[in-house]
């Protein structure tokens, strides 16, 4: 058996052996696009101290 | 789509990876999504299962390594190595796992061997080649055949991602096969 033959194997051996998750992760990704954080107005700050008189 | 579910090394497949990341990332994500869970969930969960030994962590790892694809695909720069930046990430989640294996002090079991006697969709031979894989060869021997051989990504690039000489990459590798031809061989007689 040459090395090519035994990569072939490992690389058909490796096939078919993740489980099906395929629904999980379509199902975290939209969840996580689905959040949305509400951004509010900027308060402007208010002058403490009147200006000087001129 | 042409794609071969244990290796990616075509340029067929590197521009279908390709095209599903930019589909990602301007906003057609689902279909483009599936296409790419389809065509690299082998190569992420075995890599993942080599490094961590655990059904439950590898499954994580593919888990979370398909919503990062997800949520990053428009940072990916084409340069024609989709694999590599796949399995770069998957390689980072699967170190953070090992680390919080480590800081905690019941470290979980192996569980691969339970899951494999299982796993119909796995032949005889290549349930014996799985466990050959992960009990004979070292850490470092198995993640770099199985970087090779299911990514299909080059011995100066595994050398890069590992950050470690090539030429220590490619003894490492070469002692790999030659564990795994001896042992095949000698069940074979």
């Amino acid at each position: 058996m040459d090395n090519r033959e035994l990569e072939n194997k490992i690389a058909t051996a490796f096939a078919n052996i993740a489980p099906d998750t395929l629904d999980s992760v379509l199902q975290a990704c939209d969840e996580q696009k689905g959040r949305v954080i509400v951004m509010t107005e900027k308060k402007k700050r208010t002058h403490l101290y009147a200006p000087l008189p001129g | 789509m042409i794609c071969l579910t244990s290796t990616i090394t075509g340029m067929s497949e590197v521009h279908e990876i390709e095209r599903c990341f930019h589909d990602i990332a301007s906003g057609n994500g689902t279909p483009a999504l599936e296409k790419l869970y389809n065509c690299t969930k082998d190569v992420i969960y075995g890599y993942a299962l080599s490094m961590l030994k655990n059904t439950h962590d590898a499954e994580d790892v593919l888990h979370d390594c398909c919503i990062s694809i997800y949520h990053s695909a428009d940072r990916y720069t084409a340069a024609g190595k989709p694999m590599a930046w796949i399995i770069t990430i998957a390689r980072n989640l699967c170190l953070d796992k090992l680390r919080a294996r480590s800081r905690v002090v019941e470290i979980p079991e192996e569980n691969w061997e339970q899951y494999l006697e299982l796993n119909t969709s796995v032949s005889v031979e290549n349930k014996v080649l799985i466990e050959k894989c992960l009990t004979v060869l070292s850490d470092d021997e198995r993640e770099i055949l199985l970087l090779h051989v299911l990514s299909g990504l080059k011995h100066r690039e595994i050398a890069a991602m590992t950050d470690r000489p090539t030429a220590t990459i490619l003894s490492k590798y070469r002692r790999a096969l030659k564990k795994l031809r001896a042992i095949l061989e000698e069940e074979d007689r």
